[in-house]
């Protein structure tokens, strides 16, 4: 829906179209409503923020998935999204993976950009968290390293060590972090949650 | 600068109607708003490198990413790579990608790695640093890593006596979770008996 503009006068039949009445018509009129498509995607872009891909984004544009808050800008000759920031990496997701959601635990494969969502408890080979929600065989963006939000199962505490979960995608608190995890623990939990998603520092 | 496109469009001698009145507002449309048209402090950001930049203003780049304009140019925002400047204290010169170790009782220095070291690196250097030079040492972060053999996303780094000519050997994170595992690897590649540049993340 595009913007909605409202008069700033309003005629009677029988009344009277003056000079005063023509001008606030225009000059009280207001505008609400204000969407992408009113904006000159060809020099500049809005930046959507949802859960879901904005609609027949054009080159560059712009999206804040509204779970892991990462920016994505559209490559319209690949037709895929790609990373904006340096601890994003464009990847695909391997033909037999579930689909990734925002926030996904991603392990790698034996081919180099290729990766799975997790779908086991433990895995040793995660390399990123899914930025974006994308399909099996799509192209997407993996946050890599630094703060980012990940998808949890049962309680995390602030300050627990994290490995994936049985379910598909989700990570699990492992405890208070320390020695003795293995290269399993691939995240520390920066704020407690129970379901849903928290951020994380993720380390190897 | 932005247009606005009336609702209806009168003809010469046309009869002026409380409804062609109204809908020549509200069945109008607002277009193309670009940057020149919002206040001072509202931005959207650039999709082409516009004439005139503010500090602070975004634009997407070729390559996708954000780009800041920042003391007159466009930069990409900073990755969140860590390093520290040490020198040089061995007698060989450290190589771009090599792992490397403080010299035990200094702050300032480090040492290479050799094949008899069992121990968790500090760090990878960030360029060739000669006997006696300092340099760059990264702590933290995606960089090229030495890696002996050939390795896959997810593999993580060690650096034990199996290794050849000062690099590191990737194992499978399935079978492996030394204490002296420091870095997991974000791509694959490799060939087996000789070193090649990889691309890992470093973080504990």
């Amino acid at each position: 829906m595009s913007a909605t503009l409202t008069k700033g006068a309003t005629f009677v039949a029988g009344g009277t179209v003056s000079a005063t009445n023509l001008h606030a018509l225009v000059e009280s009129m207001t505008i609400a409503g204000i969407d992408r498509f009113n904006v000159n995607r060809a020099q500049v872009t809005p930046i959507t923020h949802d859960s879901v891909a904005p609609s027949s984004p054009v080159e560059k544009e712009l999206w804040q998935n509204s779970t892991t808050f990462i920016i994505v800008a559209y490559d319209a000759t690949n037709m895929r999204w790609m990373p904006t920031i340096p601890s994003c990496r464009s990847v695909q997701l391997d033909a037999t993976s579930a689909s990734a959601s925002a926030g996904s635990v991603l392990v790698g494969t034996a081919v180099s950009g290729v990766v799975k969502v997790s779908d086991s408890a433990d895995q040793n080979k995660v390399v990123g968290i899914a930025a974006i929600p994308f399909a099996a065989g799509e192209y997407g963006v993996m946050v890599v390293h630094g703060v980012t939000r990940v998808l949890t199962s049962g309680t995390v505490n602030a300050g627990e060590a994290l490995s994936t979960s049985s379910s598909a995608g989700l990570a699990k608190a492992k405890g208070a972090a320390g020695t003795g995890y293995g290269v399993a623990v691939f995240a520390k939990a920066l704020r407690a949650a129970s379901g849903g998603s928290t951020w994380v520092n993720l380390k190897w | 600068m932005a247009g606005l496109t009336p609702g209806y469009i009168f003809t010469e001698n046309e009869r002026v109607s409380v409804a062609k009145l109204h809908a020549i507002v509200e069945s109008g449309s607002l277009n193309n708003v670009a940057q020149a048209d919002l206040v001072s402090g509202v931005r959207l950001a650039n999709l082409t490198t516009p004439g005139s930049a503010t500090t602070g203003d975004l634009l997407v780049g070729s390559d996708y990413l954000l780009d800041l304009y920042e003391s007159a140019a466009w930069t990409d925002f900073p990755d969140d790579t860590i390093s520290i400047t040490l020198q040089n204290d061995d007698i060989v010169t450290g190589l771009a990608g090599e792992a490397v170790r403080m010299r035990y009782g200094t702050s300032t220095s480090f040492q290479c790695m050799t094949s008899t070291d069992y121990e968790r690196p500090l760090g990878v250097l960030a360029a060739n640093i000669s006997s006696g030079a300092s340099g760059l040492v990264y702590i933290r972060g995606v960089v090229p890593v030495r890696v002996y053999g050939t390795w896959e996303v997810g593999d993580v780094l060690i650096h034990d006596t199996s290794v050849v000519g000062r690099a590191q050997r990737a194992v499978a994170a399935t079978t492996y979770s030394y204490s002296n595992v420091f870095a997991r690897m974000l791509d694959s590649g490799g060939s087996a008996g000789v070193v090649t540049l990889g691309t890992a993340y470093l973080g504990k």
